[in-house]
């Protein structure tokens, strides 16, 4: 599969497209939660509401990025594993995960107690900036991606 | 126009953006951060007008909440964009997709200041009017990314 679309001249730019559309809704989605745990920007909303409208959003964007990202990476086959954009890329996005799952087990466990609050507890902020600037890596390092391979081409 | 186009490759900043690998990536990376925080508002304040999302809030609340991040959006762009714009005037001036993106955003960027924003900002409850503006809104927007995407998807 991975040889058939790398002999295309279409997929590339239609995959990297279609993940650049999934990052625009993921991440511009997620940005104005973690705004929101920082007291930026829909700051009058409920924190639990804007979590719960925006998070479908953000999956969904995510997932397309998955699909596409994977993709991308197949075909690309052994160039990306040594590339080391790659794998900070792969770390960011484990950190971020790993930050939401932290997130979500503790401070927001007690949502109700600050729910209301313009803002969050310190450590929901430190949740919200950690996740910005893991998104920018993540952005930043997919960016880098792109010019080491044409680097290497 | 010519001239402009080899003013702009020849200036210190734009031989500074060139001189080595990392420059002109690190600027374009600032350009999508500042694409983000601008398209992820817009679509944001859309989806309540749609009644998509945060159904609760008024949708002018909401408005004026995303307001002021549009703006740093924009900043970030306007900042950035001529910076990439001028490294590489001759091949920007000549693409197709970067033209039409310059068209479309200039008609975004009037109408959402002008009238989108002003429409939500004041709006009391969703009506017609509101949500074929948040349409309008919407599909302009998705013009501008898709024509800047193309600039250098389609240069290949």
């Amino acid at each position: 599969m991975s040889l058939a679309m790398r002999e295309s001249n279409y997929w590339f730019p239609a995959l990297n497209l279609i993940h650049l559309l999934g990052l625009l809704v993921a991440a511009g989605t997620i940005v104005f939660w973690d705004l929101r745990l920082l007291g930026i920007g829909l700051r009058r909303a409920p924190v639990s509401q804007v979590g719960k409208s925006l998070l479908p959003w953000t999956w969904s964007g995510f997932g397309v990025m998955f699909v596409s990202g994977s993709l991308l990476v197949v075909m690309e086959a052994g160039r990306l594993y040594f590339n080391i954009f790659f794998r900070f890329k792969v770390a960011f996005l484990i950190l971020a995960g790993l930050n939401v799952l932290v997130f979500h087990f503790t401070v927001y466990r007690r949502v109700d107690a600050w729910d209301l609050a313009p803002k969050a507890p310190l450590q929901a902020r430190l949740a919200g900036g950690l996740s910005l600037l893991l998104w920018f890596g993540i952005l930043a390092m997919g960016r880098a991606i792109g010019y080491s391979l044409d680097y290497a081409a | 126009m010519t001239d402009f186009l080899t003013w702009c490759q020849s200036t210190a900043l734009s031989q500074w953006v060139l001189s080595a690998k990392w420059q002109y990536p690190t600027v374009e990376i600032f350009h999508i951060a500042g694409l983000v925080l601008v398209f992820g508002s817009i679509l944001v304040l859309n989806l309540r007008i749609f009644g998509r999302i945060l159904r609760q809030q008024p949708v002018s609340e909401v408005a004026a909440g995303l307001s002021p991040l549009t703006l740093t959006g924009v900043i970030a762009q306007f900042v950035s964009g001529p910076v990439l714009f001028m490294a590489t005037a001759k091949h920007f001036y000549e693409s197709v997709p970067f033209r039409v993106k310059l068209l479309l955003l200039a008609v975004a960027l009037v109408y959402h200041f002008g009238v989108h924003r002003s429409l939500a900002m004041k709006a009391q409850a969703v009506d017609r009017a509101l949500r074929i503006s948040a349409a309008a809104s919407m599909l302009l927007w998705i013009g501008v990314v898709l024509a800047g995407l193309g600039i250098e998807l389609l240069a290949g």
